[in-house]
């Protein structure tokens, strides 16, 4: 029901009514319902200037999901998949030859349970699968267990195989398997994974996080390491030798193209070898290596003036330091000069010539070289050198160092150190990775002209007996050999030996360095049954510089004229020894 | 009636536009599933890559080479067999002999 306008109830009470403006001056609005409106509209505003920047905010995020980052936004199944699937990534060489890869292979179970005829079943699989017996198969098959392994990482060819037998009871896992296409040619530097594909020993174990979303590429040569591995092979069989280990370094970067230890194993199948085999002798091993130490020796005394290349010591008589007394294993038993002193590695020259320095400057000097410290390489396997650590050395121990005995070194720290010593006097800590050094810098630790000083001398000590056969000869090889005996228990056994031959080539720019050591060599009859390095380690060195030079593209070496002071020093031996042609 | 015209029109553009939108939004599913087609491809012919690598560096491993070169008989070169540029003697290339010329064997101009 409508009321009228002018009723009145007590609730109802009619207002005036205010008639609507007609036009601006006649608009009318009482305080109150300004300030409403005030408040009203601010908050109108607010409202719109915060859709206004939400939709900014929007808008902005989609120009820079659309256009700016289109790339990262498209989604993961647009997106190319490929490589970056690898749940771990490839090791290779230096030349891009893979030395460690991700496969895809399958785990295959089964349910004991449901075989109702395991000799048959046993019998079918054995046929199809490889490196699993008939015998092994049926004991698991005939378990009681719900849950048996028949073979974990079977190939592709495998699972077809095994498939098509159509057992209703087996079961695949599709799992990725490290694999080692160039199998044990280099096992001790590779290492190797557990069951999870995490790294437990070598690169694989140094370079995990790297290796999950990387490759990695190594310092290494597949072609060279094998041709290490086959000359320290030949040589291990030819001398009846315990083992060896064998290393060639690029002699200006640091880098290593191979680095080898024999006896080894296949890293796909590790288990079950003996301590020796999974040893890595050139990162890991710590040992005296007598003769070749003469080289830091003469680097030392020529680097700190105490001598001149062309002075004369004394060598005619064996050196008696307290109750011991020092022999020379190639007596010649006259004045050396000092080329002559390495030449002939003499023991008594070497020693005289270091407690004319005294330990302090040899101590100094060795320091230099890091003989003294674990080398900062890239491998979990690296061996800390064994040296007396005590402020002052006696004379007998300055005189060992001298000639290479009371301080173990890695063979490792021993190439740096002779690289060091030949390339012009820069020390390179070696490195497995490829470019590794390339930005570090390079720290002088010698003189280069003492440097070239003593490459001159490194050849003479390989070349200056025109009776003995060098296969190398024509690339200008210089070396240092080394026999120390080996220690068995507490003492030194004579009849045991290590031997080393360390070789640059060319003499006259050298570029790369090699080491090869024999653990325990025997005499045969081509070496009138001596057993020192120059016979076996220097021997197996110079062959193998010889086929890898051409692959290095290290050229020929046909006018090289040694200098004077060398010259003087092989003919005085030559005369003396009764060897001139 | 200029109101219910303009009406209309926005009508049948909206239903346009939606009829567009539906295709072209078809076109896209359609291309989206050929380029998953084309990921897959491409990821399937990437592992087989990679294993193919693998293959490669087992078929190339130093010491199978050396096996077979030995079989083939090729054998290390030699010192002897290396020389500098400068040492290669330049063989005289042949030249083929000229035939004389002969007046009589051109024909004239018709």
């Amino acid at each position: 029901m409508r009321r009228s306008k002018n009723q009145t109830t007590p609730f109802y009470q009619p207002c005036r009514e205010i008639p609507l403006p007609k036009r601006e001056k006649d608009r009318y609005v009482d305080a109150t319902t300004q300030r409403v409106l005030k408040v009203a509209n601010r908050r109108i505003c607010m409202a719109c200037a915060f859709f206004i920047v939400l939709l900014c905010v929007i808008l902005g995020r989609l120009f820079c999901l659309t256009v700016l980052d289109y790339k990262s936004s498209t989604p993961r199944s647009l997106r190319l998949g490929g490589e970056e699937n690898l749940s771990r990534y490839n090791i290779v060489d230096r030349n891009g030859t893979v030395l460690a890869t991700t496969l895809t292979s399958w785990d295959i179970s089964v349910n004991p349970t449901k075989v109702k005829n395991p000799e048959e079943v046993a019998h079918q699989l054995a046929e199809k699968l490889e490196g699993v017996s008939e015998q092994e198969l049926l004991e698991k098959l005939q378990s009681d267990s719900n849950f048996k392994y028949i073979k974990r990482g079977a190939t592709p060819n495998e699972l077809e195989a095994v498939n098509w037998l159509g057992y209703h009871f087996l079961t695949y896992e599709v799992v990725d398997k490290r694999a080692y296409p160039q199998g044990s040619l280099f096992s001790h530097i590779l290492g190797g994974v557990n069951i999870d594909n995490v790294g437990i020993s070598g690169i694989e174990k140094s370079f995990d996080n790297e290796l999950q979303s990387h490759e990695v590429q190594l310092s290494l040569d597949a072609s060279v390491q094998e041709m290490v591995r086959t000359a320290l092979q030949n040589g291990i069989q030819k001398y009846k030798a315990e083992g060896g280990l064998g290393m060639v370094m690029d002699i200006h970067t640091g880098e290593i193209l191979a680095s080898v230890s024999l006896p080894d194993y296949d890293p796909e199948k590790p288990a079950g070898k003996d301590e020796l085999e999974r040893f890595n002798m050139p990162t890991l091993g710590v040992y005296e290596f007598g003769s070749v130490f003469k080289l830091f020796n003469t680097a030392m005394a020529l680097e700190n003036k105490v001598v001149k290349v062309t002075d004369i010591i004394d060598a005619t008589h064996p050196l008696k330091i307290g109750k011991k007394t020092m022999e020379d294993f190639h007596g010649q038993k006259r004045p050396l000069s000092v080329a002559e002193v390495l030449i002939h590695s003499s023991n008594v020259g070497s020693a005289k010539i270091a407690l004319e320095a005294g330990y302090e400057k040899q101590r100094e000097f060795l320091k230099k070289f890091n003989l003294f410290e674990k080398l900062p390489i890239p491998l979990p396997e690296r061996g800390m050198p064994l040296y007396n650590t005590k402020d002052k050395w006696a004379d007998i121990e300055t005189a060992n160092v001298s000639f290479g005995y009371g301080i173990a070194v890695t063979p490792l720290h021993l190439i740096a150190g002779v690289a060091a010593l030949t390339n012009g006097g820069f020390y390179n800590v070696p490195t497995f990775i490829k470019d590794g050094n390339k930005d570090k810098p390079m720290v002088q630790v010698l003189d280069s002209q003492i440097s070239e000083q003593l490459r001159h001398m490194m050849w003479a000590v390989v070349n200056w007996d025109p009776w003995t056969k060098n296969p190398a000869k024509h690339y200008a090889v210089g070396g240092k050999t080394g026999t120390a005996n080996m220690k068995d228990g507490h003492s030194y056994n004579t009849n045991k030996v290590r031997t080393t031959f360390v070789g640059i080539f060319p003499v006259t720019e050298p570029k790369y360095i090699v080491q090869i050591t024999l653990l325990n060599p025997k005499g045969i009859k081509e070496t009138s049954m001596y057993n020192n390095a120059g016979w076996n380690a220097k021997t197996v060195g110079l062959n193998l510089i010889n086929e890898l030079a051409p692959y290095l593209n290290v050229s020929p070496v046909m006018d090289y004229q040694p200098p004077e002071f060398v010259q003087k020093a092989i003919e005085t031996s030559l005369i003396k020894n009764g060897r001139k042609k | 009636m200029m109101k219910w015209m303009v009406n209309c029109f926005l009508l049948v553009l909206a239903i346009s536009i939606g009829i567009a939108l539906f295709l072209m939004k078809q076109r896209v599913v359609e291309y989206e599933k050929e380029l998953n087609e084309l990921n897959n491809r491409i990821l399937m012919d990437r592992r087989e890559i990679h294993t193919l690598k693998a293959d490669w560096a087992v078929l190339t491993e130093p010491s199978r080479l050396r096996r077979l070169l030995a079989e083939s008989g090729v054998q290390q070169i030699k010192v002897q067999q290396i020389v500098s540029p400068v040492e290669v003697a330049l063989k005289p290339v042949p030249v083929p002999p000229v035939k004389p010329f002969d007046l009589n064997e051109i024909e004239e101009a018709p």
